[in-house]
């Protein structure tokens, strides 16, 4: 079973994410949520491009 | 790293602010953000019943949501809400294989387990008892509800209200191993629920040994502090901090607490990180998808 915790800071992404865990966010709460979602993109793709780094090496 | 985010549209929060979503806007806000959204919910109409119980209507203006997100070319999961006819529960479990079963916030355990009997028992799970579909709870908060139904999916605010009211949650210990999937302790932590029949001070000598050994293992001090009522105009200290809001009576007193030593009972923020290894053991301890539904057993005595 995966578990979802609903979100609403975004300093508990990490924490969260490292164990395993899902994020829920709201539409409803549009702001803060489309904040979060781009640091999770950005994340994402800093993660891609350090692959891409690992591989050329 | 793997991130999986669930989108929930947030109609319940909206409906109790008394406010609607634009479906045409939360369909655009999808579409710029897909790639970074693992599942999103259809955007639930939920019913104005004063007890938020589902309806006929709002089952089918709920389908009728699902429809026009399909038609813009997504896939939302479709959500079925307590109370609404089983008709659009069947309707789901044959034209999709992962559905969403909401309006569960602000019930009892007892309505939701004899709701969930039927949804579970009588339509998702086969003769076996194996699950037909892959099901998400909604707002689920209790462990025993997690545990019972074979659920793919969960969410919980649970977490964070836990940590921010001064709770926190200890499994229990059955022959020197911490057992996650039959319920929890709830135990506050915090100086200022010092008079609460489940604070630490006050349980029994045992089984407060119990929740310091699992603290102390979890590598969480409990700390000390004490509290002190001060003028508003007074400047907190490095190891101090305030632990009410101001009063409106601008010579009332204000609650100090003084830090003596870090640790669970000061800090919203260690509470919250207990909490999150917590849900991570819960996590480990369920069996992967799919698992039978689990008749009577030691669910709901606790």
């Amino acid at each position: 079973m995966k578990i979802y915790l609903v979100m609403g800071d975004k300093e508990w992404v990490k924490p969260i994410q490292e164990r395993g865990l899902g994020l829920l966010f709201s539409y409803y709460d549009t702001s803060g949520t489309e904040k979060m979602l781009s640091m999770i993109r950005e994340d994402k793709q800093n993660g891609k491009n350090e692959t891409d780094e690992n591989k050329n090496k | 790293m793997n991130v999986d985010v669930f989108l929930d549209s947030g109609a319940f929060s909206a409906w109790t602010k008394g406010s609607e979503i634009d479906i045409q806007k939360y369909i655009e806000f999808i579409k710029q953000n897909q790639d970074v959204i693992t599942v999103y919910a259809n955007l639930d109409v939920i019913s104005k019943d004063r007890f938020s119980m589902g309806t006929k209507e709002s089952a089918e203006k709920t389908l009728r949501n699902q429809k026009i997100m399909e038609q813009a070319g997504l896939s939302p999961l479709p959500v079925f809400h307590i109370g609404e006819p089983f008709e659009y529960l069947e309707y789901y479990i044959n034209h999709y294989d992962y559905i969403g079963l909401g309006g569960m916030v602000g019930k009892s355990k007892q309505i939701l387990s004899s709701w969930l009997d039927v949804v579970f028992g009588r339509y998702i799970c086969d003769e076996r008892g194996y699950p037909k579909v892959k099901v998400h709870g909604f707002g689920l908060t209790s462990v025993q509800l997690m545990v019972k139904y074979p659920w793919y999916s969960v969410d919980s605010t649970t977490w964070k209200k836990r940590a921010f009211f001064g709770e926190v949650m200890v499994p229990y210990l059955r022959q020197g191993k911490w057992i996650y999937d039959e319920g929890c302790w709830i135990i506050h932590v915090t100086e200022r629920r010092k008079k609460e029949k489940y604070h630490i001070a006050n349980l029994p000598s045992l089984k407060r040994k119990v929740v310091l050994k699992y603290f102390e293992e979890m590598g969480f001090p409990l700390g000390k502090s004490r509290l002190k009522k001060v003028p508003q105009s007074y400047e907190p200290k490095e190891n101090e901090q305030w632990v009410e809001r101001k009063p409106k009576d601008p010579n009332e007193k204000r609650l100090l607490e003084i830090i003596e030593e870090p640790g669970l009972c000061n800090s919203g923020v260690l509470r919250s990180k207990l909490s999150i290894l917590f849900f991570q053991n819960l996590q480990k301890c369920i069996p992967e998808w799919p698992r039978p539904l689990k008749k009577g057993g030691r669910g709901f005595e606790l």
